[in-house]
């Protein structure tokens, strides 16, 4: 790849490599494999590597050299990615779509509940990063027929597993939590699991497919869950 | 020395009080805030004047202090914020290290300085290390906040001599400095030139609307600009948010956002924030990140 980056020292620790300002899968793409080389080359003088949907943020644990990260960052890239594999997953996510707020979702999007909930699993959505909470999947994708406001008066709690639309986005609460996205379903699912490590299994870049589940399925798979006998699944893309 | 399980009683509580370390570092691509002391200079001196590792879990206290009782031997010190302090009835000091018994009782009142006061316990605190920290946060650790009827675990600690502590400059300026070294932030630029220079002319006020994730400024900018594609922030992340009110991020901020970032704290400034209650007046000063 020849990427011209704009590089911003946010503090004497901290340094963000950005994008041009779009949601796009390339722009993933390369920054993940932009990730892979720069926990290679700084491992261990890193906190944390970050991504925003075009900005991918450097936190060291000490002072760095600006002119020497960013000549480094430049030789990456320069170089040439091709070889380069980042093996992505699809995830197959089961959902009940039997969400609260889809009647409200319908009179917005002037759509059919039947429609909605079609149109909600009929692509797969790329994970973009987590933020917002922990475990919260910034996904990409959603249909603009599909786009519906957030509610005025947020919900005090949403339940962990709810599959909601928030303005142009879609994502599954990983935890309860007070919210004002629109509620269409729940999966079964635990997604963040703290008792696991890691804690979460899909990582930026992997998709996300919904498919949707009848209630007896959703109630199997909770005992599933409980008896430690479910295995999310995926295939490689 | 006789190494086994000691806890504190929480007796009565005051207004927040949490176990905090440094933090849950390399957690922040999973949407976890990293957390830890609000304060990390105040937290670092209980734990230097202790002689333990860095990283050892202090309880940090908010605005006013809790009623504790020690089931076991060990030492603490107390850190940060002001406060008249009371140990078994007679007056404690701050920045001292104390030998503790079984049953003594700690009394702590309202700051009268400061806003964030650590109890450091020789050893550290042993609540639960999740995602390798012990800090509490909503979500990942059990606890969140301090309850009354807790009990926090510590390895207990008995010396017959005196260990040697030693001598260090407590720095007054933490508590009583207004002055907040900034730098500019990523979407700065995008501000309109006289705006941007407000920011350092002005005195801004500390709002009722705080907490560890963040501190909502009293006094509003004009706001012009449009928010931004999700980005990663950082404690320490100035916000502007549509309603031109400034929110700065601190350590238990969410890692990412959508609010044009336009200064970026100093980490001592972060600490010298977190000492400041509502109605107090700060000033940014613009330095180079260099």
């Amino acid at each position: 790849m020849s990427l011209k980056l704009n590089y911003k020292k946010i503090s004497p620790n901290i340094l963000e490599a950005c994008w041009p300002p779009e949601i796009r899968q390339s722009i993933l793409m390369e920054m993940m494999i932009m990730k892979k080389r720069i926990i290679s080359e700084w491992h261990d003088e890193l906190w944390d590597v970050n991504l925003g949907y075009h900005c991918l943020s450097l936190h060291f644990k000490d002072h760095f050299s600006l002119n020497q990260v960013v000549s480094k960052l430049e030789t990456f890239c320069s170089e040439k990615f091709q070889q380069e594999v980042i093996k992505r997953k699809r995830w197959s996510i089961p959902v009940l779509y039997e969400g609260k707020d889809l009647q409200r979702v319908s009179e917005i999007t002037k759509l059919d509940i039947s429609d909605i909930v079609k149109l909600h699993q009929d692509k797969p959505y790329l994970l973009h990063f987590y933020g917002f909470m922990p475990g919260f999947m910034y996904l990409g994708g959603l249909s603009p027929k599909l786009f519906a406001a957030r509610k005025d008066r947020p919900d005090p709690v949403i339940e962990k597993g709810s599959l909601a639309i928030g303005g142009k986005q879609t994502g599954i609460y990983p935890m309860d939590s007070p919210g004002g996205w629109n509620i269409i379903g729940k999966t079964p699912l635990t997604l963040f699991n703290l008792n696991k490590q890691p804690p979460l299994q899909a990582q930026p870049g992997d998709e996300i497919q919904f498919h949707s589940i009848e209630k007896t399925e959703f109630e199997s798979i909770q005992k599933e869950i409980a008896n430690h006998q479910f295995e999310l699944k995926y295939e490689y893309i | 020395m006789n190494i086994s399980e000691g806890q504190i009683e929480v007796i009565k509580t005051g207004f927040y009080s949490s176990i905090q370390d440094l933090g849950r570092f390399g957690q922040g691509h999973w949407g976890i805030p990293a957390a830890g002391a609000m304060d990390r200079q105040s937290f670092a001196l209980a734990n230097h004047l202790l002689q333990n590792d860095p990283n050892d879990a202090c309880l940090e206290m908010t605005m006013l202090g809790d009623e504790l009782k020690f089931i076991g031997y060990t030492e603490i010190v107390l850190t940060g914020a002001e406060a008249s302090i009371q140990l078994n009835g007679s007056k404690h000091p701050i920045n001292k290290p104390v030998k503790i018994k079984n049953g003594d009782i700690l009394k702590i009142g309202p700051f009268t300085t400061g806003f964030r006061m650590y109890l450091g316990i020789k050893g550290g605190f042993q609540s639960p290390c999740i995602l390798k920290s012990r800090s509490w946060y909503k979500g990942i650790t059990e606890n969140f906040r301090l309850k009354k009827g807790a009990l926090l675990p510590f390895k207990t600690h008995q010396s017959k001599s005196n260990t040697p502590y030693a001598k260090v400059a407590i720095d007054e300026s933490l508590l009583k400095n207004k002055t907040l070294d900034v730098y500019a932030g990523p979407e700065a630029e995008k501000l309109p030139r006289s705006t941007f220079e407000q920011l350092f002319e002005k005195n801004f006020h500390l709002s009722a609307q705080q907490n560890r994730m963040g501190i909502q400024l009293k006094e509003p900018l004009v706001n012009e600009l449009k928010e931004i594609l999700t980005a990663p922030v950082y404690p320490g992340t100035v916000q502007l948010t549509p309603g031109g009110k400034l929110l700065i991020l601190m350590r238990d901020a969410q890692v990412t956002g959508g609010y044009p970032r336009i200064l970026q704290l100093s980490q001592t400034a972060i600490s010298c924030l977190a000492q400041k209650k509502q109605g107090e007046s700060i000033r940014f000063n613009l330095v180079d990140t260099y």
